[in-house]
């Protein structure tokens, strides 16, 4: 979804929009710009309305036209102008930002300034990010950089004082809400999801797939079956672990799920009824968040972030769901406290 | 379009404009006016403290026309050159691109070569910790004895990757951090000349938050300018930082200290819509009672932090304890190195507040009265320690004219006794004494001889264990008083304040209190050897010093060995339920106690050693000392 506007952006983004118009108006362009924040934030639509509004050659105040050729091709990334560039593989490496440099000590193909973007800039290794202080600090004329990066603090603290930053909130959780529910998605599962991604993108097309959709429902059953003494959510979970853990977005969406269920929990323990994700299973909320101190609660969910994290790395994931899920049944069908350190 | 960002403008042109680092800048000038230039400096420090631009100067000012001087004039020819970069001989290499042994290859090659223009060629090289190994090899050998129109600038954020060889060849500079104060000097004149309008509460938190590197704090203004052009408020830069108002931090901890984790999880969700980043509030959070811990604890606080200043927070530091201030630094300092790697934050947060709060509600108090049950555990078992031991021994000595068996016979005895009483009162009418040799004779018989003997010690005896004591505390027994005294017990020992009254307050709390009437009470003990030793006077002085002490008021005592207080405690029930009031007893039989009224502790003392002494008094009789 390109923007087509700054307004546009200040919809989601209200400072940054402000930042660049206020700049742009004043003619006070900082040549290094940093964009971070959280996946969806339009980041990277930014930095190319960004790109558009400085190479447009016919623009409508510090809007962009969006027609002329220059704005045509910026969209489609074939500005000679522009470069745009991504980590080659898990790295950016050396030699692409060498290259670039390079390519910025020659004369420019067409008149206009030069912009690079950089995406993911947190994933510069230690070379590559060194190399590029120099032309950061002081780039020739006409040149402007724009850094994006999810992950601010992986950078070197030398970059980020040589460039301005700004950061991109989380778009609102309930306009995605809004959204999904305008795109015709069930109330219940575009709660779940739009507090799983704030990135408009990603939610429709998980809501729409009915993959991610059956493990809400899982989610649920599993909850409910902790209640049950005639089910167990152990087996439950098998019968279906093949369809979890064949990818790994699937299974980072069920244990993400899993942990907001037992905040719900905790949360309606609290007394804080706004901020239950699942609403329909109040019932089940309320029968569980009775079974167990608010001791034991924090407890597993500690765990259950605690496994969250190491699930980047290579361990037994279905091993370590069985334990999760052990845990947790015992917990609420036994009461008797476990101790859960190996989850 | 050819705005400059506000830090390229202001680099500083001359030593005098730098900010902070005198060490360096008079260093330097002496130098050059004393034209004692070294020919390889080494500039080290923070990011933003002035590396290059002083390198900069430096190397215009040894070039300059009116060298030596200390300062460049910036008007003569070679000053301007340097400045626009149009002169070739000052080079500026950035060595993070430029890292190969080749590159240095090609410097050591040009280095004989006369300046085309200047005096002296100047080698600037940036961010020189990332030359290679191989590279800073090749270098070393130039670095050291270059031509002398060469002069090398090194500059570096990370000295300590840059091997000693370097090091020991060049002078070293290290580069400090900028002071608030400084930055916000250096802000005030950017300021005036730029013509912004600013509050002075905005440039202060803009030198905060700079941490230090004053291009950090001049990007930040810059940014600021665009946000809010007509007057920037602390409010925007705020906002622009991304950090938490300190009005809002006093809330947030606030709600945390009292417990209010609902509000305080309120509060986190209106900041992360407001715009906040997690982790920034998460570090806020940590900076604040890291404040709140410097202001309880230290005298002098930092006068440039105008948090010290704020009534609510020092109000809230009152509030808080240390204890708890680390418990929260602890959660706090946790959650934000996990918060690093996560990409749901939030939760992470959410969870930390919870934790923190709760502890408020149970987890302090909880442990505390843990604490003190297991505290009472412990002086229990301590109590029943001598107890325990004994009820393995004490049958063997006590028997010494009894019987040779257990413990548990005795009971059975006094069980068919008691059977007897309540069938033929007349019977509890004989002496106790008899009664005893009645039912003893059972077991084993007694020889005459040895009752005639008892007899005439027990007249004696009466001197030390007074019956008619024992008769006033039975009459007088006050139930009540009894169970007061009980209460504090246990805290004989506690309220001692000798070695020696804290020694016989343990002796004593092996015992029990039989009984009592107001100022005189029946102490019990399994082991005969206590009582006398309890009964000695000396000791007796001591021991109702000891009570005195635990009671505030004068206690008279006696000692009486368990199973004779049962027996006169049984022929008094018996005459009691018969309606006599003001009863007589019969005298105390001797079974093992000793008339100690008129014994001289003190020589029996200084003649056992302390060993043999604690022997006797763990095992009593029974002991055989051998020389």
């Amino acid at each position: 979804m390109a923007l087509k506007t700054w307004e546009e952006v200040g919809k989601y983004q209200k400072d940054v929009s402000r930042i660049i118009t206020n700049s742009y108006n004043q003619n006070r362009i900082s040549h290094a710009y940093i964009f971070e924040g959280p996946n969806g934030t339009k980041k990277t639509s930014t930095a190319l309305l960004f790109a558009k509004t400085l190479l447009c050659s016919n623009p409508n105040g510090y809007n962009p036209c969006n027609e002329c050729h220059n704005c045509k091709r910026v969209d489609n990334l074939t500005h000679p102008n522009l470069f745009y560039v991504k980590p080659k593989g898990k790295v950016i490496k050396k030699e692409q930002v060498t290259s670039l440099i390079t390519e910025f000590s020659k004369a420019s193909l067409e008149k206009g300034p030069r912009i690079y973007i950089i995406e993911e800039a947190d994933k510069f290794n230690l070379y590559s990010a060194n190399t590029l202080l120099k032309t950061m600090e002081e780039p020739g004329e006409g040149i402007y950089q724009v850094l994006i990066t999810e992950n601010y603090n992986s950078l070197l603290k030398t970059i980020i004082s040589r460039a301005e930053n700004l950061h991109f909130t989380p778009i609102d959780r309930n306009i995605i809400k809004e959204q999904l529910v305008e795109n015709g998605i069930d109330l219940n599962i575009a709660n779940s999801v739009s507090e799983y991604t704030v990135d408009m993108g990603s939610a429709i097309k998980i809501a729409k797939d009915f993959q991610m959709i059956n493990v809400i429902k899982l989610v649920t059953d599993i909850n409910k079956a902790f209640l049950e003494k005639t089910v167990s959510s152990i087996i439950l979970f098998k019968e279906n672990s093949d369809d979890i853990l064949n990818s790994e977005e699937i299974t980072d969406f069920f244990l993400t799920l899993m942990i907001f269920y037992q905040k719900d929990v905790l949360n309606f323990q609290l007394r804080r009824l706004e901020n239950i994700c699942f609403e329909d299973e109040l019932d089940t909320i309320k029968s569980l968040s009775e079974k167990m101190s608010q001791k034991y609660l924090e407890n597993n969910l500690a765990k259950m972030l605690g496994l969250k994290s190491r699930m980047k790395y290579n361990i037994n994931s279905k091993l370590a769901f069985d334990e999760m899920l052990m845990c947790l049944e015992r917990g609420y069908k036994y009461a008797t406290f476990c101790s859960s350190d190996t989850i | 379009m050819s705005y400059k960002a506000l830090y390229r403008i202001y680099r500083p042109q001359d030593f005098n404009e730098v900010a902070g680092q005198k060490h360096i800048t008079t260093t330097l000038k002496n130098a050059l006016t004393n034209d004692k230039v070294a020919h390889a400096y080494l500039f080290s420090g923070p990011r933003g403290t002035g590396k290059t631009s002083i390198a900069k100067i430096f190397a215009k000012a040894v070039n300059c026309v009116n060298a030596p001087i200390d300062n460049p004039c910036n008007e003569c020819e070679n000053c301007k050159g340097i400045t626009s970069g149009v002169i070739s001989d000052i080079i500026e290499i950035d060595a993070a691109s430029n890292n190969g042994v080749d590159e240095i290859r090609e410097i050591r090659d040009k280095v004989k070569y006369l300046p085309g223009y200047v005096k002296y060629k100047v080698y600037i090289i940036d961010e020189v910790h990332m030359l290679s190994t191989g590279a800073f090899n090749a270098l070393l050998k130039t670095l050291e004895e270059p031509p002398a129109h060469v002069i090398f600038i090194l500059c570096t954020t990370e000295p300590q990757k840059i091997p000693l060889t370097i090091h020991s060849r060049c002078q070293r500079f290290d580069f400090k951090s900028i002071t608030t104060k400084d930055i916000i000097g250096k802000l005030e004149e950017i300021i005036q000349i730029e013509n912004i309008v600013i509050d002075i509460d905005a440039i202060h938190q803009i030198a905060v938050f700079a941490e230090g590197g004053l291009r950090d704090a001049i990007s930040l203004l810059d940014q600021v300018r665009a946000y809010s052009p007509e007057r920037i408020t602390e409010d925007d830069v705020n906002q622009i930082s991304g950090a938490v108002s300190i009005s809002m931090q006093i809330e947030l901890a606030n709600a945390l200290i009292e417990g209010n984790s609902t509000k305080a999880i309120e509060l986190l969700n209106s900041l992360i819509t407001e715009g906040k980043e997690v982790r920034k509030i998460a570090f806020n959070l940590i900076e604040f009672f890291r404040d709140v811990l410097m202001s309880k604890n230290l005298r002098e606080l930092d006068p440039n932090n105008l948090l010290y200043k704020n009534e609510r927070f020092i109000e809230i530091s009152k509030k808080i304890t240390n204890r708890k201030t680390f418990y929260v630094l602890d959660i706090l300092n946790k959650v934000f190195n996990e918060i690093k790697w996560s990409n749901n934050p939030k939760i992470y947060l959410e969870l930390a507040f919870i934790k923190v709060t709760d502890d408020e509600i149970g987890g302090e108090a909880k442990l505390v009265s843990v604490i003190d049950n297991l505290e009472k555990r412990i002086v229990e078992l301590e109590n029943r320690e001598p107890e325990i031991i004994r009820s393995f021994i004490e049958p063997k000595h006590t028997d010494v004219h009894k019987t040779d068996k257990l413990v548990s016979d005795e009971i059975d005895d006094s069980d068919i006794l008691e059977d007897i009483e309540v069938e033929d009162p007349l019977f509890n009418n004989e002496e106790n004494f008899e009664g005893k040799t009645v039912v003893e004779e059972v077991d084993e018989p007694v020889t005459n001889e040895m009752e005639e003997i008892e007899k005439i010690l027990c007249d004696d005896l009466n001197q030390t264990y007074s019956i008619e004591f024992v008769e006033t505390v039975l009459n007088n027994g006050n139930r009540d008083d009894k169970n007061t005294l009980l209460n504090s017990w246990e805290r004989l020992r506690r309220s001692s304040n000798t070695e020696e009254e804290k020694h016989f307050a343990q002796i004593l709390e092996a015992g029990k209190i039989a009984a009592s009437s107001i100022n005189k009470i029946i102490i019990t003990f399994p082991s005969a050897s206590i009582c006398n030793k309890l009964m000695a006077p000396n000791n007796t002085e001591i021991v109702k010093k000891v009570l005195k002490n635990n009671y505030n008021r004068e206690i008279d005592f006696i000692a009486l060995p368990e199973n004779i207080f049962e027996d006169i405690a049984k022929e008094f029930t018996s005459l009691w339920r018969q309606g006599k009031r003001q009863i007589k007893l019969s005298k105390i039989e001797c079974e093992g106690l000793k008339n100690v009224s008129q014994e001289v502790k003190e020589t029996e003392e200084d003649t056992q050693p302390k060993i043999v002494k604690d022997a006797l008094d763990l095992f009593g009789d029974i002991v055989k000392i051998k020389e």
